[in-house]
């Protein structure tokens, strides 16, 4: 499974929302319904499910999907 | 919150910037806490001053506590989760003083504690007197720097197994109120929460919001553990909240079963 798809799924998974339904144009606040305690265990799997590290300055940054997959790519 | 307006006493962790389960907050709000500022300045004279009163304090907390004629009550749920590995001791704010020195005299058992220490200025000397009991400190706070901080302890718990501390209602309160930092860290870190509370029969209450209380010299007190509060990883919003209010009512009622414990002495 590719990083774009681990990361759909586990914001599907997290979320709540169908698979299907998550695309890059999607806000993870207002679409995706995520909360402090969804956004925290977000971050948290995602690290560890892609072994990377996303500092917190970079966190800060993400408000959409397509956000999240751009850095993912940024960072290899 | 101002720069400087935390109390000083020991101020440790208060992991709890937590919205309320449904609130929504894109994800550069977790992060919201720049680095802080205080409108003091970190002068040589103030750090100084620091470094000479950290071991006066850290020494008379000792000796205060080295002075208790401590009990515990219902130790049993705890002895499983303390060899296992890391947990969450978690106590009220006002319950700080007999607590932290609690938790410290775990580490004889094999816990590795850690606190989260405001970031201001007044934290500095709160930081350098805890540092000193060997706990690792953690620099941020619930107002500051919110669920930062609990991915900051997060780290900590899976990368060098410690065992931070969070008071559920600090740094502010209301007081005996919790948030949700505990139950976050719990439920992305698979660690028990291990409430704890005390009762004493001799003590003085600082007026503060949290009613601070410091157990007199010598005084007996007696602590109660209570049983872990586990949160499932696929918890919901919903069982969050859930596990909030059990772990209020657990401290609530420690402090009152640790109270009960003591009365035949204060009868007399």
């Amino acid at each position: 499974m590719s990083k774009q798809d681990e990361t759909l799924a586990l914001l599907a998974e997290i979320s709540g929302h169908p698979r299907e339904e998550i695309d890059r144009e999607k806000d993870l606040v207002a679409d995706l319904g995520l909360d402090s305690p969804k956004t925290l265990r977000f971050l948290v799997d995602l690290e560890e499910k892609l072994d990377v590290e996303i500092s917190d300055e970079d966190a800060a940054k993400m408000s959409t999907v397509g956000d999240i997959l751009d850095y993912l790519v940024a960072t290899g | 919150m101002r720069p400087g307006a935390e109390p000083t006493p020991p101020d440790t962790g208060s992991a709890d910037g937590s919205s309320s389960p449904g609130e929504r907050e894109p994800v550069g709000s977790l992060w919201r806490g720049a680095p802080e500022v205080s409108k003091r300045k970190r002068t040589a004279t103030r750090e100084w001053t620091y470094r000479a009163l950290a071991p006066v304090i850290s020494g008379f907390l000792r000796a205060l506590w080295g002075s208790y004629r401590c009990e515990t009550i219902g130790e049993e749920p705890w002895l499983g989760p303390l060899r296992e590995g890391p947990v969450i001791p978690c106590f009220w704010h006002g319950r700080t003083v007999a607590c932290a020195g609690f938790v410290r005299g775990l580490t004889e058992r094999g816990l590795e504690p850690c606190a989260l220490v405001s970031p201001s200025l007044d934290g500095d000397l709160t930081s350098k007197v805890i540092e000193r009991w060997g706990f690792r400190v953690l620099r941020g706070s619930a107002t500051r720097t919110g669920p930062k901080a609990i991915r900051d302890l997060y780290r900590v718990i899976v990368k060098e197994r410690r065992s931070p501390i969070v008071i559920p209602d600090g740094p502010q309160g209301p007081a005996h109120e919790a948030k949700l930092g505990a139950l976050m860290l719990s439920q992305v870190a698979q660690v028990p929460i291990l409430p704890i509370s005390f009762a004493t029969n001799r003590s003085f209450v600082v007026k503060t919001w949290d009613r601070w209380i410091v157990p007199y010299p010598f005084a007996r007190v007696a602590f109660a553990m209570g049983e872990p509060i586990r949160v499932e990883r696929d918890a919901t919003s919903e069982d969050l909240e859930q596990a909030r209010l059990r772990l209020e009512e657990a401290l609530n009622t420690l402090e009152a079963r640790a109270a009960e414990h003591l009365a035949p002495v204060r009868a007399t």
